[in-house]
């Protein structure tokens, strides 16, 4: 330790003295504040003061109340931390379960009622239905939208509306008129009949005609 | 300095155990190691025994949870000191609202520079009044003494919580352990004492 080291400047010594006085220096730099001391009289005796007062007052009791405060600290969140990751979890398997099972209801119910979905300002029917159409894959569900959807198309095609087929039979004598609407409504039932209709009465009919066949058969035999 | 060191090293190896090893019994020994710092902070920013106890709790599960993003590039009580006073800062402003709204029944006493009547008769005889007159020193000062004198951080991890240089740290120290000499021997707190009074 040489002079130039041992000598503090005020703001030096002063910056020490807690450390002093709380025995926090170590050995060097101790020599070096007491060494330092006798040039600031009045520092030494702010030092005995500070000594003697801060003796008296326990430190450890200061600590203790905490330590006891803090003392079921670990347990309290640990069990916080437990509860965290129960919920966690939970919140994990009801959205791996939840969130699929929601679309798959959403995208069914979407199917089997176009309908609900908003149409926008402007748009017909038939061009609605015409997204729905392109939005459905092919599944057997596929096959109940889609009918749906060709009984909309029909309504929406515009070719028999009720005003202006209202207006053309006013023109006709009630016996033409009604003969019309029965043939307009024979179309309509027609329209309305999906393709499987039609198959199945296709073969009903194959069959009515293979059964007189076998009827004219049996006669001649 | 090298107590420091020691103790970096040791949580590291803590926070390894936390990370793949024994997360429970890491966990509680990482609580037991830190509670007493954690908790003092909260108190002294809070002043509410229950406070500092939930804040406590909160900031040791906020730290849990990223102790795996901790890399030691500051010391561990800097980084507890953060998350502490952010979730002190989160109590205030929550009691704060609920104070406005008038959502509590009892309106607690948000923490001011005076203790309440409440709070004091809930402190032991000596902490009230030691507390009262560690109240009477200026903020900066009144957490520098606390940092080094109850929870013993260095002067480097001080000014990196406080945002001081540790020459400025070193001046508050002084000023504060002089001003509270001061306080104490005109108080009765340390009665019996052989202290003359100014």
């Amino acid at each position: 330790m040489n002079n130039a080291q041992s000598h503090l400047s005020r703001a030096e010594a002063e910056a020490m003295l807690p450390d002093y006085v709380f025995g926090q220096l170590t050995e060097y730099e101790k020599d070096v504040f007491e060494a330092s001391l006798a040039n600031y009289p009045d520092l030494k005796e702010e030092m005995t003061d500070m000594q003697l007062v801060f003796k008296n007052l326990e430190k450890e009791k200061y600590k203790n109340m905490h330590a006891q405060r803090t003392r079921n600290l670990s347990v309290s969140v640990l069990k916080r931390l437990e509860q965290k990751d129960l919920r966690r979890k939970k919140i994990i398997r009801g959205a791996s379960f939840g969130i699929p099972s929601l679309a798959a209801a959403a995208a069914a119910l979407i199917m089997m009622f176009p309908g609900i979905a908003p149409l926008k300002v402007g748009e017909s029917e038939s061009t609605f239905g015409m997204e729905i159409s392109s939005l459905i894959s092919s599944s057997e569900a596929d096959e109940l939208a889609q009918s749906l959807l060709k009984d909309e198309t029909v309504f929406a095609s515009g070719d028999f509306t009720t005003a202006s087929l209202a207006a053309d039979l006013e023109k006709l004598p009630a016996s033409e008129s009604d003969m019309v609407i029965s043939e307009l409504s024979k179309e309509i039932d027609a329209s309305f009949k999906t393709t499987s209709d039609l198959e199945i009465e296709q073969l009903e009919n194959e069959i009515q005609q293979e059964d007189s066949e076998i009827q004219q058969l049996i006669q001649v035999i | 300095m090298s107590a420091s060191i020691i103790t970096l090293n040791t949580d590291q190896i803590l926070i390894q155990e936390y990370v793949s090893g024994d997360r429970e019994r890491a966990a509680t020994e990482f609580v037991r190691r830190h509670q007493q710092f954690v908790y003092s902070v909260a108190y002294r920013y809070l002043r509410s025994q229950d406070d500092a106890d939930d804040a406590a709790q909160e900031t040791f599960i906020r730290a849990l949870k990223n102790l795996h993003k901790f890399r030691g590039e500051s010391s561990l009580n800097t980084w507890l000191y953060r998350i502490t006073m952010n979730v002190c800062t989160n109590i205030q402003r929550k009691k704060r609202v609920r104070d406005f709204f008038g959502l509590d029944d009892v309106a607690e006493t948000i923490a001011s520079d005076e203790a309440t009547p409440a709070q004091i008769y809930e402190d032991s005889d000596f902490e009230k009044r030691f507390k009262v007159l560690l109240n009477e020193l200026p903020e900066k000062q009144r957490e520098t003494f606390a940092l080094r004198y109850f929870d013993e951080l260095s002067y480097e991890e001080i000014s990196k919580i406080l945002g001081t240089s540790v020459g400025g740290l070193k001046a508050n120290y002084f000023q504060a352990v002089k001003k509270l000499a001061v306080l104490l021997k005109n108080s009765d707190l340390l009665d019996g004492a052989d202290i003359p009074n100014e």
